[in-house]
């Protein structure tokens, strides 16, 4: 090969096989005809219509835990879905035996009274829910971890921690610069004020406070002061898995902490995954309003 | 003072429309468990969350046209089954399968559907 050709030919060798070249020329399948393609399977696909598979499910060993790294995009596993959560968190579901298990306050139960929800132990009719997350208010953190917890990429710089989720395409920020939690709170924020320590090489542990009340804590109507403190325990186990724990702390609402989630799984998808938009939209919610106002639970009809 | 008055009529228009506080996340007891199958001609294929609905021109015993609409997963839950936002056009031949509601208002949550052609799309795992 002539000299002048060896530089572009390994190039065009690099583009051609890399990652990123591989994503924006493989074909894509949009199934503009579910009948046609015969795909009506549980096959989990992308926000490109890509079939995608994490990627110790695709049969690659994960690598040991990289240190202080939680980048990339993750799922909940075994199922995409196991992070939906509709009634109530894993590991505190609203049915009546975990109920029975809430360390509520009186205030804590009498604000969980007041919480007409479309799940759990205080199922209303539609009619009647207050759920605040039904008129598009923003959903709020802990419930971003505790509802639909879907796709989430991780992005890291040098001083902080970015979670983008595909619900509500929302992102959180979580400073990692070493700085401690402001002593006094002048402007609750949805998403609240969020700090970060890496406690050993794997295990990132997160700190929020700051909250504002007006949010539900899970999908249940789970109640909340401004008093409430969250901490979010991140364990990369491995290169491909990373175990989340959430505690949940709130003197005003509950009399001790409780945890929501314990070492629920997040797998790492492939990193050409495409995270699909799921957007609460108002003009779509009124459209969904105006639909089912004439739904009524069955209980409500008898 | 134009503006002023368009955005208080916008704010107005938008709050009585949330008068009726309706839940995206309603469980499916929403309706009963009875099974009710029809079959009819889409007007409507509508891809949007918190949920998606098929809108179903059916005709009753007598002769009239009853206006169904059927409620189905949220699109990304859908998309993992074959749906997609142009599965359906206005016109297609469909029967559907879902639990009614429990007035007797033509509303219904779907559990499957089928095609002209026989094919059946289900909406969640099996």
């Amino acid at each position: 090969m002539p000299q002048r050709l060896v530089g572009p030919t390994i190039v065009l060798a690099a583009l051609t096989f890399s990652p990123l070249a591989r994503a924006q020329t493989a074909p894509l399948t949009p199934q503009t005809d579910a009948a046609a393609s015969g795909q009506n399977e549980n096959i989990h696909v992308d926000g490109w219509n890509r079939p995608q598979t994490s990627l110790e499910a695709s049969g690659k060993k994960p690598g040991p835990a990289p240190v202080r790294d939680l980048s990339g995009i993750w799922e909940p596993v075994p199922g995409y879905r196991d992070g939906v959560f509709a009634s109530g968190p894993r590991d505190m579901p609203s049915d009546p035996a975990h109920e029975a298990m809430m360390p509520y306050t009186a205030l804590g139960k009498e604000t969980m009274d007041s919480h007409k929800a479309g799940f759990g132990v205080n199922m209303a009719p539609i009619s009647q829910i207050n759920d605040p997350f039904d008129t598009c208010d923003p959903i709020g953190f802990p419930r971003i971890n505790l509802f639909n917890l879907r796709a989430v990429q991780i992005v890291q710089t040098p001083r902080q921690v970015l979670l983008l989720y595909q619900n509500t395409r929302t992102w959180r920020n979580i400073w990692t610069d070493g700085r401690e939690l402001p002593t006094v709170i002048t402007e609750p924020r949805w998403f609240g004020y969020s700090v970060g320590k890496w406690v050993d090489p794997t295990t990132l542990v997160v700190t929020t406070i700051g909250l504002d009340d007006s949010t539900w804590i899970d999908n249940t109507g789970r109640p909340h002061s401004d008093q409430l403190s969250v901490e979010e325990i991140y364990h990369r186990v491995d290169e491909f898995n990373i175990d989340l724990t959430v505690t949940i702390t709130d003197p005003k609402m509950y009399t001790k902490p409780w945890v929501p989630l314990n070492k629920f799984r997040l797998g790492m998808n492939s990193p050409d995954f495409d995270i699909r938009e799921m957007i609460c939209s108002v003009s779509q919610q009124l459209l969904f309003n105006e639909l089912m106002k004439d739904v009524v639970p069955a209980s409500s009809n008898k | 003072m134009r503006n002023t008055l368009r955005s208080s009529v916008l704010v107005a228009v938008v709050l009585s429309a949330f008068s009726i506080p309706l839940s995206a996340h309603h469980g499916n007891a929403s309706y009963d468990n009875k099974e009710v199958t029809i079959k009819g001609t889409v007007t409507a294929w509508i891809w949007a969350n918190p949920h998606t609905f098929l809108k179903v021109d059916v005709k009753d015993e007598n002769g009239n046209i009853v206006h169904w609409v059927c409620e189905n997963n949220a699109p990304s839950t859908l998309v993992n089954f074959g749906f997609t936002a142009k599965t359906f056009k206005a016109g297609d031949e469909v029967t559907v399968v879902m639990s009614a509601t429990s007035k007797t208002v033509p509303v219904g949550r779907i559990s499957r559907i089928i095609l002209a052609n026989g094919y059946v799309m289900h909406s969640s795992v099996q």
